[in-house]
């Protein structure tokens, strides 16, 4: 992705070719060795995942219900009908997506503030470094414990931070008041995954040649130009992918919110994974749950191949070279 | 000039606000863990009035917290290790090898990882228990290859697209074979990228938690992060030894962040450096 | 020192064991087999279960596989090896998910070991009858627990209270009078302890003050009775602590027994579990907690929370039902006591010398045999079902201010939906 135009030239060299010569390269010289190498990870995945996914889905479509012997394997629609009835999941499913792109832009923000912050070199930037990747350096059980503690509305240090402001005196309750109680979350979330962002954009910025910048400071262009004109362009592919990934991440999140409201309080910070693990672990509906989670699939898969769609058409249709 | 000393005090500036927001939160954490058992709810004003650090010898004297580190460096860095092989091999492919349903494949691996754990959990207990890797370091390990592929796939790939096919070429005009011209050209050029994926691999196997708990049962096999979550007791949270056990399990990572940090910089930004 | 003796016991039994097995090795070949628990690492029981494996082993030869897991995660883990089909030999079980591991055929009813009424003769009846099921006894109890009433007596002194509340009206006004704000009117130190978050403790919570207002969650048919009048008034009565900010708001259960303990919180309704955690982490101030009985008349929650299953699906039926009856001994039991304020259900397995180093254990030794389960009559094999209902209502009506009324509607709603009869 770096200077434009020569991956552009590598693909045009690379035009498809007719089927048997495709087969017949793969055991020459060329093109069995790039075979061979997507193979392990496609295998690993398969079976580790995969093979889970389909069990899964297959479980959807049955009745299994640990504590009640009248379930079995038929093949039912029951779930489903069940998941398109049940108003909670529509309402889930809207708590996942204000979440989940709350904490993906966020932490994106918070990210690629801190990584321009400690691009260049200064005294002192590898600590500073270190001190941004060091909420990702704890586990988020125990980092999520901590803001449970500094969230508490009579001892916790949380109120008396906003108490130093001018005109607030009253505690807050950041885990219970309507109005907070899904923003306190988000904050926790951000907090426990810019750093993801932090790193991958400080590593796409490495990738960036300084020859193009010292080129627009003699054509005399501002670093918001600059930021505009050679950075955002360059970060194009690297912001693409560390927003899948924290979108996934923050639409998987289950420790923070399980720990910190448990869903509550009246399901107001219920998202889609929390109900799937309540159908599975509180009432042992594996079916219902494995339902839910084929509904989560389609969802982040739908919202994922759009995405992609918009931000990497050309490159993703350049691999497929169609 | 002036303008240029400007700058630099609103970046200071901006960098340290920033700094101070993103480490209250371990400050306090570290303030817990040198607050007494129970206490943590008792800390007022914004410092401890005291220090205890009870907490932090309790966890190796009454818990096998080394044993849990030596687990986790062992899954951690194994995992990682071979997630990089595993997803820069296939990231180098995707960005070479033009064939068609590349993308399919992208998008393919991607999906493995939007499914809700906790929906899959049984039939990942049952598929580790039919390829007998219940309560072993090995079935663990596996677990978090297959959480860090689809990252190291997509994030090598990107690196490798963005290095010119020419360089490598024209290695292979001077008689390299492709594998000495990966070997070569390439691989050195995409290094801050792959020591960003080794990164993230080391982390989220650090951390992992539903893999490291549902396949093992027997506490000299947890990992840090499971044994983290046993401070939580029947009835009480041991909160202040569980923050201390935080610290020093955080500690490994920060380590290897600090030795890996420094090799994040590119050729081409080395030579511009101030 | 002290630590030392119990390993070396343990290692001594150990070393013994070795001996049996190589000296007088029995015909039968010797069998792996697996129990499933969450307390083998707690403090204190695990003594106690640690030199129970070793006894055994010494005993038959068989090895024991410890599936070892922690409290919290305990029911989810056993659920996920039970669906692969996976469970161990030995499962703990306790009396709120009993009834659906039953009714789900994943038990064994323990006909074999229970035919030789000497063995039944160990356990008291009460024991026996709160894990039977359907008129089969389908485990072992081994600890049981209620809960009562623990109250820090220098704060109730303090406060000019005279003596422990015995009646709700009275315990609300106590909460009151000790609930302490400093100038800006945030508070400083809580009443009483409350449960109210999103987990199951909050359902025992309002079971306990209908219990006090004279309901049941179902009556005598099995017919939810969630919209009876003790129910709205014990929700009430929840709605005015909490509105007053008497108790900690959305605070987990486990948060707020270490404010309790820490002398933030000045009364609780709770397990003997507190006395020794405030001797240990609150020693100054230990001779202020005083235990008291429940302030109401009627029957306590509780009952057997540990005991001892067999899988129905056992690799090793035999071997794990030894352990059962090992488990049952004189010797066996009467050392529970020494290393866990639990209550066991040997026959006198608690000594009275036991009793007089734990003199707090009083109420509890008193309601252990008239404690009700938590379970809803009539509805025993669905409690995971609907402890999250009940509990979701209670949240919307404490957190998010619907009245006590319809949120109580809504959940006799959606239990008459889910599990109606």
């Amino acid at each position: 992705m770096v200077p434009r135009s020569i991956p552009l030239d590598a693909r045009h060299e690379a035009r498809p070719k007719p089927a048997l010569v495709r087969f017949r390269e793969l055991f020459s010289d060329g093109m069995g060795f790039p075979a061979l190498m997507v193979a392990p990870a496609l295998l690993t995945l398969a079976v580790v995942i995969g093979f889970p996914i389909v069990k899964g889905l297959i479980l959807s479509f049955q009745m299994i219900k640990l504590t009640s012997p009248a379930t079995g394997g038929d093949f039912t629609l029951y779930n489903y009908v069940k998941m398109f009835s049940d108003k909670n999941v529509l309402a889930s499913v809207w708590r996942s997506c204000v979440y989940m792109s709350g904490s993906v832009l966020g932490a994106t923000f918070v990210g690629l503030i801190a990584a321009l912050l400690t691009r260049r070199a200064f005294m002192g930037r590898s600590l500073f470094r270190t001190f941004f990747i060091l909420p990702w350096a704890i586990p988020a059980v125990a980092t999520t414990l901590v803001w449970g503690v500094m969230y508490d509305a009579n001892f916790g240090v949380m109120n008396r931070i906003v108490q130093l402001l001018p005109g607030i005196n009253s505690n807050i309750e950041w885990l219970i008041d309507r109005d907070y109680v899904l923003g306190s979350l988000i904050a926790v979330q951000i907090w426990g995954d810019f750093p993801v962002a932090y790193l991958f954009l400080l590593a796409g910025l490495q990738a960036i040649p300084e020859e193009l910048y010292e080129a627009a400071n003699v054509d005399g262009a501002n670093g918001w130009q600059q930021f505009w004109h050679i950075t955002a362009p360059q970060l194009r592919y690297i912001v693409t992918v560390t927003i899948i990934l924290l979108g996934i991440l923050s639409f998987r999140s289950f420790a923070v919110i399980h720990i910190l409201t448990g869903g509550g309080p009246n399901r107001r910070t219920e998202t889609l994974v929390i109900q799937t693990y309540n159908a599975a672990f509180r009432s042992f509906d594996f079916s219902y749950g494995a339902a839910l989670g084929i509904l989560s699939l389609i969802f982040s898969v739908v919202i994922v191949a759009l995405y992609i769609r918009l931000t990497l058409g050309r490159e993703m249709r350049g691999a497929a070279a169609t | 000039m002036r303008n240029l000393t400007l700058s630099k005090a609103v970046h200071r500036l901006i960098l340290v606000a920033t700094t101070i927001c993103i480490l209250f939160p371990i400050y306090w954490m570290l303030v817990l863990a040198f607050t007494k058992l129970g206490m943590s709810r008792s800390v007022e004003g914004f410092y401890p009035a005291s220090l205890t650090f009870n907490n932090f010898t309790q966890l190796f004297t009454e818990r096998p917290m080394l044993r849990w580190l030596l687990n986790s460096a062992l899954v951690a860095s194994i995992s990682s290790a071979l997630s990089l092989l595993i997803g820069t091999s296939a990231g180098y492919a995707l960005s070479r090898l033009h064939f068609r349903g590349a993308g399919l494949i992208m998008i393919l691996i991607l999906v493995t990882q939007m499914m809700p754990p906790t929906a899959i959990v049984v039939p990942i207990y049952d598929l580790f228990r039919q390829l007998g890797m219940l309560n072993t370091i090995q079935g663990v390990t596996l677990g978090h290859i297959s959480l860090v592929i689809p990252l190291a796939v997509w994030m090598t790939k990107g690196y490798f697209d963005s290095i010119p096919l020419d360089l490598e070429n024209a290695a292979r005009i001077d008689g390299c074979t492709r594998l000495a011209a990966f070997w070569h050209v390439a691989l050195p050029l995409a290094s801050p990228g792959l020591i960003v994926v080794f990164i993230y691999g080391f982390v989220t196997s650090w951390h992992e938690f539903l893999f490291a708990r549902t396949l093992v049962s027997q506490q000299e096999l947890w990992t840090g992060a499971v044994g983290l979550g046993s401070f939580r007791g029947e009835f009480f949270t041991l909160f202040e030894p569980q923050m201390a056990a935080s610290v020093v399990f955080s500690v490994p990572v920060v380590l290897v962040f600090m030795f890996l940090q420094r090799r994040l910089i590119s050729g081409g930004l080395a030579g511009g450096v101030r | 020192m002290k630590n030392f003796n119990p390993k070396m016991r343990q290692s001594m039994i150990a070393l013994s064991a070795l001996l049996a097995t190589t000296t007088l090795a029995p015909a039968a070949s010797a069998a792996d087999v697996s129990i499933f628990l969450w307390q083998y690492d707690e403090p204190g029981i695990s003594t106690w279960w640690r030199n129970s494996v070793a006894a055994y082993e010494a005993e038959t030869g068989n090895r024991m596989v410890v599936r070892n897991t922690t409290g919290a995660q305990y029911y989810q883990q056993l659920v996920i090896e039970m669906a692969s089909g996976d469970a161990a030999d030995v499962i703990g079980v306790n009396t709120s998910n009993l009834h659906e591991l039953v009714s789900a055929g994943k038990l064994k009813p323990l006909d074999d070991l229970l035919s030789d009424p000497a063995v039944k003769a160990r356990i008291q009846s009460g024991g026996w009858d709160a894990l039977t099921v359907d008129g089969k006894i389908y485990a072992v109890p081994i600890a049981g627990r209620t809960l009562e009433m623990i109250y820090n007596a220098c704060y109730f002194e303090e406060a000019g209270i005279s003596g422990p509340p015995t009646t709700p009206e009275e315990y609300l006004a106590a909460a009151r009078k000790l609930t302490k704000r400093d100038e800006s009117g945030n508070i400083t130190r809580y009443g009483t302890s409350m449960m109210n978050a999103s987990e199951d403790p909050t359902y025992e919570m309002l079971l306990m003050w209908t219990i006090a207002h004279g309901g049941r969650f179902a009556d005598a048919d099995g017919q939810f009775a969630l919209t009876s009048e003790p129910v709205e008034k014990a929700l009430t009565f929840m709605k005015t602590i909490y509105d007053e900010g008497l108790a900690p708001r959305g605070m987990s259960e486990t948060d707020q027994r270490s404010l309790f303990a820490t002398g933030k919180t000045a009364m609780t309704i709770d397990g003997q579990w507190q006395f020794p955690f405030v001797e240990q982490n609150n020693p100054d101030h230990y001779d202020c907690y005083k235990s008291a009985s429940r302030p109401w008349d009627g029957v306590a929650t509780g009952g057997v929370t540990v005991a001892l299953a067999l899988n129905a699906d056992a690799k090793e039926p035999e071997a794990a039902q030894a352990f059962l009856e090992l488990i049952t001994r004189p010797e066996i039991q009467s050392t529970f006591a020494d290393h866990s304020p639990f209550v066991p259900f040997g026959v006198d397995a608690v000594s009275q010398e036991q009793i007089a180093s734990r003199p707090y254990l009083e109420p509890w030794l008193k309601s252990i045999g008239t404690a009700i389960p938590i379970t809803v009559p009539g509805h025993e094999n669905q409690f995971n079902t609907i402890w999250p209902i009940v509990v979701n209502g209670v949240v919307a009506s404490l957190q998010d201010g619907v009245e006590p009324k319809d949120a109580l509607a809504e959940v006799q709603d959606e239990l008459e939906g889910c599990c109606g009869k």
